[in-house]
């Protein structure tokens, strides 16, 4: 039984220090909550400050010192108005950094950028450079962090490249965002989007390269359906007949989100593709076109053999106004059952008719 | 005492005391993982991000599915609170599980509710259904109103109606955070072999809510609660947290767990037959992954943020109902599971996961009512019981002591502190008093929960209290 005796003893010595670790925490509680209410204070006082600076009210050497002493909660600060607040005072606020001697702050945060050998730095780097650095500055380290082995830093610098519109940096996102396997592809068209409409004249000429990956043409596709990026309407069209049954979908998607009377008869003829994906997705893309045009074509699809092209064409036909209602309650005595029941289903969800249903009594 | 059965006494209590050892280490081991794992979590959360999420049109839809069995004293409140979520898309169905109170005329009421003749695909099975009902106020709020089966029959008859590829399954009793969803969508947006994920739950008893807002996190006032709340900390943050780093969570809390459809469908569903459906949905969605090659690098994570708060009995009553119950829950699921332990084809979890809850969750009740046993006797017989008893004392009780404080003070270094210092010192003194008595009370419902399915196959719930929550104080 000695064995056992060793462990009480260490047990019994383990819960006394515990003990003991618990006042301690106990008091440091308190200490803490003070300090985090002292940090509270310094952070409003400090932000009264910038935002006084931002209105043009005080020079910036009116508060270069606290700004020295308050360096830790300088950064975030900092990235919290210029998000508040948009991308002019994004600008006014880097000046802070080259005019009040905080300027070791952004070296530092570079030099983590590329150097540090913790992940969680190098991705904290990455995201707070564009709100303390200048464009020039930050390009290129974080372009060089698209290739990090850490998927959360690359994602990170491609969202920084993003918010500051680097639009060079489009086709390294696109090529170092497809790479790993489980990163799901909304991702790197959410940040492709956030570029914005200057990404446009890229994302087209990539799109026309023959050797261009079919995963990173479908980010591109998507994205410039997200940025209803007309001029990319008859590039997106040759995608529509594509062998490829994804590049096919997510065409349908952004000739949707786009619009314009061109997309409207190859979506009605891509209503009629083998996949029903396909069929799908143009048909909630012709309820977006708002074209009467589209009616007959919907109708018909009410009595699709799967029930999501039926319930996309009868959501599509509510969006398009008087005739594609009465489309919807002719089909209430369709022959088909399942046309029936899809067209019944949507207009009662748009409250366009009661259920015949007996309410029962609860 | 003959010789004999003093040895035969000696080998039963060193048993003991290595089991009490091991499964103590076993926890602290977990919790100082799922400490490390909380910081790393913690750490890899970027500025802005969870606004990103709420704004991306990309982010994927979610369809929230809520049982309901008499509910009427919460239901209101937690619809309210749900239909609140910062999500950029997302449904609710509520499934009336046939109950027998005014669940369903109050929703009718307050969420001015109109039958609807909704088609859906019948994929998983459950009771009938007799009425579907959409809201007049909410577009994405559905009432689906079914003959009483158990919650894994209503979630079933939930996920059937809804359109989402991402199911998100709420008790009835639930508050969510107002981001609760943001956070539990988050690792399904980095990682598509993310299949399934649980939050931490915690209790509710000291919410104050507000017209479904959370308005303010108090601790629960009575002990009860308050026990159950160190309970949480050391089970829901830090063990289950480590338990998902080594691959061996399962229990996924039904009380909030978040899946996709597709694997949700592909594993048959919540299963009807099960006492609680939660713990075997988790076991058999392992198996799934096990089992199906396309499957191996599908994950279960665990998210380390307080997104849901449930109640948490507050009379012994009920308590030892609730416990009961899931200690059938937990050894039914094991039973049927048992092909899986020790079994290296279903990974960590079938060489870890499933022998550590069969050996320290399902049976730890025995042994521990064995320990008290013995020590009954080792004092009747007057041997050598000053040592002997406070060697069962220091393993038993001080060992559990130390775990559960080491949970609470884990707990006071992270972002998740007690933001009174009051409320962390009766924090502590209930974890430390936890164990001189009402421990020992929790064994015994559990001893009854063996009792219950291996000797009469009790299934039913038992006797559950439901109470309304806080509401703030009039100005």
């Amino acid at each position: 039984m000695s064995v056992f005796y060793f462990f009480a003893k260490a047990i019994v010595f383990l819960t006394a220090i515990l003990l003991l670790l618990s006042i301690r925490v106990i008091l440091f509680n308190n200490i803490a909550l003070r300090r985090e209410a002292q940090a509270q204070k310094s952070r409003s006082a400090l932000r009264i400050a910038l935002e006084g600076y931002l209105r043009g009210e005080i020079h910036v050497s009116a508060f270069s010192t606290p700004l020295r002493s308050e360096k830790k909660l300088l950064i975030g600060l900092v990235a919290q108005l210029a998000e508040e607040m948009g991308e002019t005072t994004r600008k006014k606020l880097l000046y802070i950094f080259e005019t009040t001697g905080t300027h070791f702050l952004v070296q530092k945060e570079l030099w983590r950028l590329s150097h540090s050998r913790s992940w969680q730095r190098r991705q904290r780097a990455a995201t707070y450079l564009p709100y303390i650095a200048t464009r020039h500055a930050i390009i290129p380290p974080l372009v060089h962090a698209l290739e990090d082995k850490v998927l959360m830093v690359r994602f990170s610098a491609a969202h920084s490249l993003a918010r500051i519109k680097a639009i060079e940096a489009t086709v390294p996102i696109l090529e170092y965002l497809l790479a790993p396997a489980v990163w799901p592809a909304e991702r790197t068209i959410e940040i492709l989007n956030e570029m914005g409409r200057e990404a446009v004249p890229t994302l087209l000429h990539y799109l026309a390269q023959p050797l261009t990956k079919d995963e990173c043409k479908m980010f591109a596709i998507s994205a410039l359906g997200m940025q209803h990026a007309r001029q990319a309407i008859p590039l997106i069209l040759t995608f529509l007949s594509s062998s490829n049954k994804e590049l096919r979908i997510q065409s349908a998607k952004a000739l949707g989100n786009i619009g314009g009377a061109e997309t409207l008869a190859p979506l009605c003829n891509s209503m009629h593709d083998s996949a029903w994906e396909v069929r799908a997705a143009s048909a909630s893309a012709l309820g977006l076109l708002q074209a009467d045009r589209a009616v007959s074509v919907l109708a018909a699809a009410l009595a699709d053999s799967v029930w999501w092209v039926r319930y996309n064409s009868a959501n599509s036909l509510a969006e398009l106004g008087q005739k594609g209602i009465t489309a919807l309650k002719n089909a209430l005595t369709h022959e088909d059952r399942f046309a029936a029941e899809v067209s019944r289903l949507v207009m009662q969800e748009r409250s366009l008719m009661k259920s015949s249903t007996l309410t029962p009594q609860p | 005492m003959s010789p004999d059965m003093l040895a035969v006494l000696e080998i039963l209590i060193r048993i003991i005391l290595i089991y009490y050892l091991t499964m103590h280490g076993i926890y602290l081991v977990l919790i100082l993982l799922g400490s490390a794992e909380q910081k790393r979590y913690h750490q890899g959360i970027q500025f802005r991000e969870f606004k990103r999420i709420s704004q991306s049109p990309l982010t994927p839809p979610v369809s929230i599915v809520i049982s309901a069995y008499n509910e009427e004293k919460v239901i209101v409140h937690t619809l309210l609170n749900v239909l609140q979520l910062r999500y950029p898309q997302f449904e609710v169905i509520v499934v009336n599980d046939g109950s027998i109170d005014g669940t369903l005329k109050l929703l009718i009421e307050k969420f001015q509710l109109e039958p609807l003749d909704k088609v859906f695909k019948k994929q998983l099975p459950s009771k009938p259904v007799r009425v579907v009902y959409h809201s007049a106020v909410y577009k994405n709020l559905i009432v689906v109103d079914k003959e009483n089966g158990r919650r894994a029959d209503a979630n079933n008859a939930g996920v059937d109606h809804a359109r989402y590829p991402i199911i998100c399954q709420i008790d009835a009793d639930c508050v969510l955070e107002e981001d609760a969803l943001l956070y539990m969508i988050r690792p399904f947006l980095y990682n598509r072999n993310v299949v399934a994920a649980a939050a931490i739950i915690r209790p509710s008893n000291g919410l104050i809510v507000e017209n479904g807002r959370i308005i303010k996190r108090n601790l629960p006032e009575t002990w009860i609660p308050l026990f159950q709340s160190v309970e949480y900390i050391r089970s829901f943050q830090w063990a289950r947290l480590g338990l998902t780093r080594m691959k061996s969570m399962l229990c996924m809390s039904g009380a909030f767990t978040i899946i996709r459809k597709e694997i949700f469908i592909a594993v048959g569903g919540a299963n009807v037959n099960a006492v609680v459906d939660d713990f075997e949905l988790t076991v058999s969605l392992h198996r799934y992954i096990h089992e199906h090659p396309e499957a191996k690098d599908f994950e279960i994570t665990y998210i380390p943020d307080p997104g849901c708060y449930s109640q948490v009995p507050e009379t012994l009553k009920a308590f030892c109902s609730q416990r009961n119950f899931w200690q059938r829950a937990i050894l039914q699921s094991l039973i049927w599971n048992r092909d899986m332990a020790f079994n290296s084809q279903y990974g960590m979890a079938g060489v870890f996961g499933v022998p550590f809850y069969f050996i320290f969750e399902a049976l730890s009740a025995v042994v521990e009512a064995g320990a008290y046993i013995i020590a009954v006797v080792v004092l009747f017989f007057r041997i050598d019981s000053p040592a002997i008893l406070m060697l069962l004392f220091i393993f038993g009780v001080m060992l559990g002591t130390l775990v559960s404080i080491c949970g609470v003070l884990l707990q006071a270094t992270t972002r998740m502190r007690q933001e009174r210092t009051s409320d962390l010192i009766r924090l502590l003194s209930a974890g430390f008093l936890e164990h001189f008595g009402f421990h020992q009370f929790h064994v015994l419902c559990r001893l009854m929960g063996i009792y219950d399915l291996l000797v009469r196959g009790r299934l039913a719930y038992g006797y559950r209290e439901r109470t309304e929550y806080r509401e703030p104080p009039a100005p």
